[in-house]
């Protein structure tokens, strides 16, 4: 499923996807497949994204169930 | 009762683990076979055929996923080109002293200082040159398929649908 949250939150910071990697450490390729929901990342990653985007991770991970 | 089906996370990646440095250690101890086969026991190639093809297909196949998979094994270092020049040079001088070694153990009471030099001269320019077009191909084939990645996600970047 699309993480749609954490690419809103990091247009909201004028982040490209490229910018954000290069903060968290990984490769854009990376950024580019947690957005799209093909890939599952770490915990630890997961934390340095929202420390990256001042996000909690109920905010940019967690999915709502209807 | 029914079993339940347990599908723990840390035990799958552990397990993968060991399976990776397995492949590690299986890959140096073909390495490590074809050559002291090669050049210490000086056997003929029939006898040591069935590593060299392991191991060469081994590392053409970890090569290949790779590149198939979008993993940036090249580009991503900052001075690619100078990475390009300098495996090159280390595996054409890596290949030479392979191949002058074993031209020395075949023919070396057949050598004087000029037809060795010129022979070990020969051994390196074709052997870089080799390695240089290997490396190349490698270095075009990943910069092609990064690029193809980057514009996909160029595509995706500010799309929220």
């Amino acid at each position: 499923m699309k993480n749609k949250q954490m690419k809103i939150a990091r247009i909201e910071h004028d982040m490209k996807q490229e910018d954000l990697a290069k903060i968290v450490g990984v490769t854009r390729q990376t950024i580019g497949m947690i957005e799209s929901g093909n890939y599952n990342p770490t915990l630890n990653l997961c934390i340095s994204i929202c420390k990256a985007l001042n996000r909690t991770l109920n905010e940019l991970f967690w999915e709502e169930t209807k | 009762m029914k079993k339940k089906f347990i599908n723990d996370e840390r035990d799958t990646a552990q397990r993968r683990k060991v399976g990776s440095e397995t492949c590690n250690l299986l890959m140096l101890g073909l390495l490590l076979s074809l050559l002291i086969q090669q050049t210490v026991l000086d056997a003929p190639f029939e006898q040591y055929a069935a590593e060299f093809i392991c191991f060469f297909a081994g590392s053409f196949y970890i090569v290949v996923r790779n590149l198939a998979l979008g993993n940036d094994f090249i580009t991503r270092r900052e001075k690619s080109r100078k990475w390009l020049i300098i495996s090159s040079l280390v595996g054409g001088l890596t290949m030479t002293a392979l191949l002058s070694f074993a031209n020395y153990a075949e023919y070396g009471d057949r050598h004087n200082f000029i037809t060795l030099t010129g022979t070990i001269l020969i051994f390196f320019i074709t052997s870089t040159a080799l390695m240089f077009f290997g490396f190349s191909l490698l270095y075009t084939l990943n910069r092609k398929k990064q690029m193809k990645i980057a514009k996909k996600l160029d595509e995706e970047e500010n799309d929220l649908d």
